[in-house]
């Protein structure tokens, strides 16, 4: 069996990722082809007289947010290929939570449930970014499927020592045991101080 | 006869242009968000076409197109999906689905699938009937 730290499962993290980001980028495409298509469609019905400016704007705006929305998509991405630029680096644990959430929004709708961060920008470790990502992912995944649809999965930082932890709602269990070996390699260790609340600490700053 | 269609993807601005261009096209259009919703309105409403997103929020396109053809099975049921696999597609037709489309789609194609749909429909409801008269003339059905 491949363990979490198997290049395997490395390799099976960044294809769910890519998977789960370009089927959105594919529904907001969807939606501007639609909104161009309907453009067209009113420009005929502006030749038989029979177009209010109201529609244009409303179609006009709608691609203008799904732009707006898959640009957010791409840069979470994009952000997330060059996680593997270095081997190890300062990593900031706040973007990192965002980042992590971000990535994991589509999973939790999927499970029809949803992700909020607080977020401390200023807590920073030294470790593989690629691994804290897909640590913090690993996290928000198991608190997502443990959530269904009883309510939001919340992630949060600190700074001391610096951590970053996932709740789920009360009376669900987090099962996070397959992601130690991926803690330790990051140099952090998963602690739990209830079922429902997990928390991956690093050792040092 | 306008042709009648049901739309079911859990993304409503892509149900609500979609809805606006089939109707601009002269189409009969509900639209929902949820497979639960959709056999709700079903169950009041008869359509010629639904178009069916593959993945859902709470169930899979697959369970879902099992659900609608089993209670309705002469219902057309395009499936519309973000990624198109060849084996997905395979087991949707092979469960009964019209068609098997990615997006994003061409109105036009898209249009031309509802036609087919509804030209489908009424044929197998004409077999249908004629069945039902052949069983009735042979005596079966007494």
């Amino acid at each position: 069996m491949d363990t979490v730290n198997s290049e395997r499962e490395r390799l099976r993290f960044f294809g769910r990722i890519t998977a789960a980001a370009t089927h959105d980028l594919k529904n907001v495409l969807a939606i501007v082809n639609e909104n161009a298509g309907l453009l067209e469609d009113l420009c005929a019905l502006a030749e038989r007289g029979q177009l209010t400016p109201d529609r244009l704007t409303h179609a006009s705006g709608r691609i203008r947010e799904q732009v707006k929305r898959g640009d957010g998509i791409m840069r979470r991405l994009n952000d997330f290929a060059h996680s593997t630029d270095h081997d190890a680096s300062q990593v900031d644990l706040g973007e990192a939570a965002l980042l992590a959430s971000g990535l994991c929004n589509r999973v939790a709708k999927l499970h029809e449930t949803s992700i909020k961060v607080e977020a401390e920008t200023s807590t920073s470790v030294t470790a593989s970014r690629f691994e804290v990502i897909r640590l913090v992912c690993g996290l928000i995944e198991a608190a997502v499927k443990a959530t269904g649809t009883s309510g939001g999965v919340s992630v949060t930082t600190q700074a001391g020592p610096p951590s970053v932890a996932v709740a789920a709602p009360e009376g669900t269990s987090v099962e996070t045991g397959p992601l130690a070996p991926l803690a330790e390699s990051v140099g952090a260790e998963i602690v739990s101080s209830d079922p429902h609340h997990v928390a991956v600490r690093f050792s040092g700053a | 006869m306008s042709e009648k269609v049901l739309l079911i993807d859990d993304e409503p601005e892509f149900l609500e242009t979609m809805s606006e261009r089939l109707r601009l096209r002269g189409m009969e259009v509900e639209a929902c968000t949820s497979i639960s919703e959709a056999l709700d309105i079903m169950a009041d409403k008869q359509f010629d076409a639904i178009f069916l997103d593959l993945q859902m929020p709470g169930t899979n396109g697959i369970d879902s197109l099992k659900m609608i053809k089993k209670l309705h099975p002469s219902l057309q049921v395009i499936l519309l999906t973000g990624h198109a696999s060849v084996e997905k597609g395979i087991e949707a037709m092979k469960l009964g689905a019209m068609d098997f489309i990615e997006k994003p789609a061409d109105i036009d194609v898209l249009s031309e699938k509802v036609r087919k749909a509804q030209a489908k429909k009424m044929l197998l409801v004409e077999e249908a009937t004629e069945e039902r008269i052949h069983d009735i003339l042979h005596g079966r059905a007494w």
